[in-house]
């Protein structure tokens, strides 16, 4: 009675043991993770943004400086973008966003120049008046 | 269910806020800002007598709509390049999204955004020489 009870408890622990180390298995496995692929992407999409906003602000520059918003945008879009990770996309858009932002200031300071020398100068503004009638 | 979006997805919806902002951009330009310009033409073009970078893109605009392509590739090809790949992205990409007609979407290149810059740049050096040298205006 007493050796098959032995061998009975023998083949519980064994049994206990395999069942232990099955589950040990799947406690310590580790699923894998995806969020770098996630993380790739936002980091792209900043980049994208940047070059849209880089080259709008190039293109409206010159329109009575509206460029300067979409320049800052991308400004900030392409530093954000930056914690990602770095891409030519990323750069390029920090140079033409850059690039435009200067612009615009430019054009809103010339802005600002010809029109406070129309409204203090009555000449200025014959003179101006004339050369769009030409 | 949590689906890993692609750059196509984030393309996608990066698209459709700009095609809204436009919209709302182009509401606000046509209904309050230009009643209040005194004219409408080019500041840069009037004080420095060159093309900006952006001479011509309403005059393409109008074109475009009213059919003429070939005077729209004249007057500013970024208006063309633009409703080509940005429209036939987004066009596509909504109907793989809805499953019409089992449409794979447009992949999203970079050439397709350095391209955008080349003709940009292109176009204005092109313009001011034509200008300049030749005294071919718009």
């Amino acid at each position: 009675m007493d050796g098959q009870n032995f061998e009975n408890e023998q083949n519980t622990t064994v049994e206990a043991e395999q069942s232990n180390h099955y589950q040990d298995n799947t406690a310590t496995w580790v699923p894998p993770v995806y969020a770098e692929p996630a993380q790739q992407n936002q980091s792209n999409a900043l980049a994208i943004v940047s070059l849209v906003m880089g080259i709008l602000s190039i293109v409206f520059a010159c329109c009575y400086g509206i460029g300067i918003v979409f320049g800052i945008a991308g400004i900030i879009c392409a530093v954000i973008g930056k914690k990602n990770g770095t891409s030519g996309i990323r750069t390029a858009g920090l140079i033409c966003s850059i690039i435009g932002t200067i612009l615009s200031v430019l054009m809103i300071l010339y802005v600002i120049l010809v029109f406070a020398a129309v409204f203090t100068n009555p000449e200025m503004k014959d003179l101006i008046q004339s050369y769009e009638n030409m | 269910m949590n689906r890993n979006k692609t750059i196509e997805d984030e393309c996608y919806y990066i698209g459709l806020g700009f095609a809204g902002l436009g919209l709302i951009g182009c509401f606000i330009y046509f209904k309050f800002i230009v009643p209040i310009l005194p004219d409408s033409s080019c500041f840069f073009w009037k004080v420095f007598g060159l093309y900006c970078p952006g001479c011509g893109g309403t005059r393409a605009v109008d074109a475009l709509v009213h059919g003429h392509i070939l005077q729209s590739l004249w007057y500013h090809p970024l208006v063309i390049y633009t409703v080509v790949v940005f429209g036939g992205f987004m066009l596509t990409n909504t109907m793989r999204k809805f499953h019409i007609l089992h449409i794979k979407g447009w992949k999203f290149h970079a050439w397709q955004l350095y391209g955008a810059l080349v003709i940009v740049l292109c176009n204005w050096i092109l313009k001011n020489i034509l200008l300049l040298c030749y005294h071919i205006t718009l």
